[in-house]
């Protein structure tokens, strides 16, 4: 029955053609790029690794174990049991938070490129796409650093090494966006996202939020659109992991906006146009003015009553993240998506976010705070 | 031969070491090798024992010893002689032992700082020398550059300012030219001028393309010369390029953008003269400098070389404490005696040498009490097995230890497998001539055993050289088995004399009734028209028998089980387990081969009165589906009797198998169940009707493999009769039915080198073509080697294994123990043997 009623459901969902037989959606779902007909032959591999991954995260007595830690190297040693292995092995002692936190994230690197450079089509565009968040990251990471005239190179070592491009380090000749476009960003993969806020102004504080909030926005209705186009489970788990980044980050730009120049109408062109929120949600959150008013409007949708019930001791980033890390957790129960990579390395990036944050907990002394990570599994 | 049929008596030690002594102790039984220590303290984080900033401080140390090595590894000359040195680090170990850990970690740090010191000097030597060289590189082009601009404009100007507007103009037609040209015009142009790395420069092009919209004039040359990188070390092979450009604000893009390209820009002086001049000074600077850095690049050689010298046996020694810390890491710490309490397992006989070994510990750190070792009784586990083998058997333990390492004191199948392995392999790889190349291989891998055994082998070949004397039986049985069968690569061979002759060309061959042919098959049969007829009765009967030969031989082995285990235990699974299964299989498969045997015997057809041979498996068959009816024809007075007779005795064995076992079990259960209350020590034991074994240490009996149930359900074990019983009868058959196996391969096998030998030899040297005979030949011996010699006796060896493991161990192995893995340097220094 369940297989009926999930077949059922994707047959029925608003991306099929209405004219098409049943059927031959059901045949084209299981053929098509994507399709369970193909996904093992073309994916199969892959997939079976990211689950591997996956249970190499650590676990609630992992973490048990951390929190007990009194300095970096105890950490070190529990680390060492885990599938972390000697990843620190060859740092001298005293360790840093600085250089577990790089290290960790090396590990992620080096497992999504190992997945990146075995993956075909279209796969392989799905994963780029997850890169492409990263980029524009970098972009805006460099441009305000370049703004703050800071060293180049001292930049590009705090970009993120996903978002990496070839000619990342010529960002800091753009003077503007014009600029900035025309040189740069033409050769990327961000080119079609930036085109929205072409202009001949200089770059300040204000342009280059607006920029990265422009960007993200095109970018994730291009990703959103990419994975309701691929179908079948990747559309159902990406849809609904999207669709949540989408409102979080409405959620946030308004937030933040308050008591700065950002002007009603300009707020309201940096709203993703679509997710949970859009488009009722979105109208009234671009009229509002003061939080309070924003937890009203959110209190009208379901998700995010319950997101928001016990925030009263948490801030509304970590009920987001929490929110997150539940999303991607459900991408694990199905198969025949791509949702797992992106849900994978969104939970790396939380795991990482969990142990430097302990990390920092413990070289500064403030066990009392250390247990306020987000547990994954 | 004892240590091999069961493995070794174990005993669970109890250790009391002083503090001051637990070093030394852990040391010496490391040396030793005879104990397996358990973890007591396995709740314990890692980074909470007691021990763990030794072990802190190990691991520093060993990445100490990693960044030395990766030092040592980027000097050649250097990396030499460390290889050199640890063939024989036994001496440099020793010498080193007697620094003391401190010591070492003095001279580790002092060392690791030296080194950081000189490679940060010599990076910054190397940095300076390679932008000196990336300069002297483009002065010398750019001076080409110029060169060819004023050699396109027709007037070579020396000491001309390159800024200055040139007089030269319509006349010119080369690129330099126009740009000169333009230059004429009044407008002054500027240049920028450096090195990039040669895979940026599409990207650097394009970059500048857009900055100046076009409005620039870049040449540029190869550098061939390779620059290495003073960071990461890499060869990075670099351009030098030149940019002409007119006005300051694209000066400055320009130089942002090189900045931002890691393009490295050099001042270059606007005259010819003045470039000269540099260029001069820069290659002076440029030899000082050279002069600077083999200097220093000696002093570090030399800095290595020492340290080479030491590096094996350092790390020999850290690894060494390191393991002792971990060791001791899992004893438990009595803070108010200051002693260490360690518990493991050994063998019985080892008690002698660890009391040595602890005695020569006490001397060796002058504690004052001595450490004291008592055996305590064991705890709801199994012991450890523990194999003592030799170089010789340790490959045959290996075959069964794949499988499941033995239940601890069970009788270990090894011991039969050292023969009946490469004799079941022998049947099916039975050919003289392969069996000799096999010989021979695994000869040259027994002779070279000490130059093989000292160094680290492929895969390929190490697996071979593993089981280097389980090859060579095989080879043995593979050459015998083809005496057997008369083949020498699928040749007959006429050795004593074929006792058939054709007296003349119209009949068919005679045989000479006087007297048979003494070992093996007539050759005679080999190419005759009912040649696989022959062959195949021949081995299809001959695999039955050797499969219902060492089939018996399991269930007598499950009998030697039963034997060892404790009343009434031993007693129920020799009467209700060994002797009804003895009983089934002889009553139908032992019948059928004395049926093998007899229809062998019996000359049938010069019998009284001839009769034509029964078919031996329709007789079978008919004995079960229509008992009422005699055999047809009868091949000895009262078969029909003992056909009922058989038919009775399975009929009771599968009775005692099942209802009777099951009944006496039950009674058992209750019964033990009323005394649970008084011994609540015993163990949960469980059945597994095959005899299972749990050692119990109530009176140590170690001879005694011990069955007792415990609280377990009594349905289980229910079940689990039944189901064994099904088992067994099932495979019975099938496992009959798998032994033909061996008939296949052996007909496989014969078949195949029958058809390379037709076809690429006898067939060519029919034709008589000498050169094609040669060709063919060397097909032939390609062939031969490739799929007879190496595919074909891996798929033997495979099916060997599979009767061994399945057919044969199934008749009586548990096969749950673990192994005995005692505490040990030998492995810990060399994890790639065992």
């Amino acid at each position: 029955l369940s297989f009926n009623t999930s077949l059922w459901s994707r047959v029925c969902s608003p991306l099929s053609p209405p004219h098409c037989h049943p059927f031959a959606v059901i045949a084209l779902t299981m053929v098509g790029h994507g399709g369970m007909f193909t996904f093992n032959k073309n994916d199969g591999y892959l997939e079976a690794l990211v689950r591997g991954y996956r249970a190499g995260l650590l676990s609630q007595a992992d973490y048990a174990n951390l929190v007990q830690c009194d300095v970096l190297e105890d950490m070190k040693l529990h680390l060492a049991q885990t599938d972390y292995g000697d990843f620190l092995a060859n740092e001298p002692s005293p360790l840093h938070t600085t250089t577990i936190a790089a290290k960790c994230l090396d590990r992620l690197v080096d497992e999504f490129n190992h997945v990146r450079i075995q993956a075909v089509q279209p796969l392989a565009s799905f994963l780029d796409y997850i890169s492409y968040g990263y980029m524009i990251d970098n972009v805006v990471l460099l441009i305000t650093g370049t703004l703050h005239e800071r060293d180049i190179s001292e930049l590009i070592d705090k970009c993120h090494p996903l978002g990496f491009f070839k000619s990342m380090a010529t960002l800091s000749v753009a003077h503007n966006v014009a600029e900035l476009y025309n040189n740069v960003l033409i050769d990327t993969p961000l080119a079609p996202y930036i085109q929205g806020c072409l202009s001949e102004e200089d770059l300040d504080e204000m342009n280059i939020e607006i920029i990265r909030n422009t960007l993200y926005k095109a970018y994730l209705e291009d990703f959103f659109k990419y994975c309701e186009e691929m179908g079948g489970e990747t559309a159902m788990i990406m849809g609904e992991i999207l669709k949540f980044e989408a409102d979080r980050r409405a959620i946030n730009i308004t937030i933040n906006s308050f008591g700065t120049e950002l002007s009603k109408d300009d707020r309201e062109k940096l709203y993703p146009n679509f997710g949970h929120l859009y488009p009722e949600g979105i109208a009234r959150l671009a009229k509002t003015d003061d939080a309070d008013a924003v937890r009203e409007i959110l209190a009208a949708y379901p998700t995010y009553r319950d997101v928001l019930t016990d925030s009263a001791d948490k801030s509304l980033e970590d009920c987001f993240f929490e929110h997150e890390v539940k999303l991607n957790k459900a991408a694990f129960e199905t198969q025949f998506g791509y949702g797992i990579f992106y849900a994978y390395i969104k939970l790396r990036e939380q795991e990482i976010r969990n142990i430097v944050w302990i990390a920092e907990c413990i070289s500064q002394q403030m066990k009392t705070k250390i247990n306020q990570f987000i547990p994954i599994f | 031969m004892g240590h091999l049929w069961r493995s070794e008596p174990m005993q669970l030690v109890q250790l009391f070491v002083q503090i001051e002594a637990a070093h030394d102790t852990v040391d010496e039984l490391g040396n030793l090798g005879l104990i397996q220590f358990r973890d007591l303290n396995p709740d314990v984080n890692a980074f909470q024992r007691n021990f763990v900033n030794e072990v802190k401080r190990c691991d520093e140390m060993e990445r100490k010893l990693r960044f030395f090595e990766a030092q040592v590894g980027q000097e050649p000359g250097v990396k030499r002689l460390l290889s050199s040195v640890s063939v024989d680090n036994g001496a440099a170990s020793s010498s080193s032992s007697t620094q003391s850990l401190d010591e070492l970690e003095g001279r580790f740090d002092e060392l690791e700082k030296e080194l950081a010191q000189m490679n940060a000097n010599q990076t910054m030597l190397n940095r300076n020398n390679n932008e000196l060289v990336e300069l002297q590189h483009v002065l010398t082009k750019d001076a080409v550059f110029f060169q060819e601009a004023y050699g396109n404009v027709g007037e070579p100007r020396r000491g001309e300012d390159a800024r200055a507007p040139l007089l030269a103009s319509g006349a010119s037609s080369g690129v330099g030219g126009d740009m000169f040209g333009a230059a004429a015009g009044g407008v002054k142009l500027g240049f920028v001028t450096g090195v990039i790395a040669r895979d940026k420069i599409p990207a650097f092009e394009r970059v500048l393309w857009r900055a100046t919209r076009g409005n620039l004039f870049m040449r540029q040359a190869t550098v061939e010369q390779k620059l290495r990188d003073p960071v990461s070390g890499v060869e990075v092979e670099k351009n030098v390029f030149i940019i002409f450009f007119q006005g300051d604000r694209l000066q400055q893009k320009i130089k942002k953008i090189c900045e931002s390209f890691q393009a490295n820009v050099y001042p270059s002086p606007d005259t010819t003269r003045e470039r000269g001049e540099l260029l001069n000074q820069v290659t002076h600077r440029l030899q000082d400098l050279e002069v600077v850095l083999t200097r220093s690049r000696e002093n570090r050689k030399q800095v290595l070389a020492s340290v080479a010298v030491h590096l094996q046996a350092w790390r020999t020694r850290v690894m060494k404490e390191k393991a002792i810390y971990h060791t001791m890491n899992m004893f438990n710490y009595d803070i108010g005696r200051k002693c260490l309490i360690a518990e493991g397992w050994c063998p019985k006989t080892a008690t002698e040498e660890i009391q040595y070994a602890l005695r020569r510990a006490t001397q060796r750190s002058g504690a004052l009490v001595p450490s004291i070792l008592s055996v305590i009784r064991a705890v709801h586990e199994q012991p450890p097995t523990y194999n003592r083998t030799s170089k010789y058997t340790k490959a045959f333990q290996e075959i069964v230890n794949a499988y499941g390492i033995a239940h601890y004191r069970e009788v270990n199948p090894a011991v039969l497998s050292i023969v009946t392995f490469p004799f079941l392999f022998g049947v099916m790889f039975g050919d003289v001539g392969h069996g000799f190349f096999l010989l021979i291989f695994s000869l040259i891998l027994i002779i070279k055993e000490k130059q093989l055994g000292s160094q680290k082998l492929n895969e390929i070949i190490a697996m071979p050289f593993g089981g280097r004397y389980v090859l060579f039986l095989m080879s043995l049985f593979a050459i015998y088995a083809g005496f057997i069968y008369n083949e020498f690569f699928s040749l007959p061979m006429d050795i004593f004399g074929t006792t058939w002759h054709q007296p003349n060309s119209t009949s068919g061959n005679i045989p000479d009734l006087t007297r048979t042919y003494p070992f093996g098959i007539d050759p005679a049969w080999k190419g005759a028209p009912n040649e696989l007829d022959f062959y195949n009765s021949f081995k299809m009967k001959m695999s039955i028998v050797f499969g219902i030969l060492q089939m018996s031989v399991g269930i007598f082995l499950s009998f030697f089980n039963a034997m060892a285990m404790k009343r009434p235990h031993s007693i129920i699974n020799m009467w209700l387990n060994v002797v009804p299964q003895i009983m089934f299989l002889w009553s139908i498969f032992g019948y059928m081969c004395f049926l093998i045997f007899y229809k062998w015997y019996i000359d049938w057809p010069h019998l009284p009165v001839p009769v034509s041979p029964p078919f031996i498996l329709p007789l079978i068959i008919g004995m079960f589906l229509q008992p009422s009816q005699p055999p047809e024809p009868v091949m000895f007075p009262g078969q029909h009797t003992l056909h009922y007779f058989l038919l009775a005795v399975a009929g009771i064995s599968l009775m005692l198998m099942l209802p009777v076992k099951l009944a006496v079990l039950k009674m058992l259960h209750n019964k033990e169940h009323n005394q649970v209350g008084h011994e609540k020590h015993h163990d949960d034991h469980h059945d597994h009707a095959g005899g299972v074994v749990h050692h119990q240490q109530d009176d140590f009996d170690d001879e005694c493999l011990d069955v007792s149930h415990g609280d377990i359900e009594f349905s289980e074990v229910a079940i689990h009769q039944v189901i064994h019983t099904i088992e067994f009868v099932l495979g019975a058959i099938s496992n009959t039915a798998s032994y033909l196996r061996l008939w296949a391969l052996s007909l496989a096998h014969s078949e195949l080198s029958t058809v390379f030998w037709d076809r690429l030899v006898a067939g060519p040297v029919a034709g008589g073509s000498v050169p094609m005979i040669f060709v063919f030949w060397s097909v032939w011996f390609a062939g031969t080697f490739a799929v007879l010699l190496v595919m074909e006796s891996l798929s033997a060896f495979l099916h060997a294994l599979r009767l061994h493991w399945v057919e044969f161990q199934n008749k009586f192995y548990i096969g749950d123990g673990t192994r005995f893995a005692p505490f040990e340097y030998k492995t810990i220094l060399n994890p790639e043997e065992q």
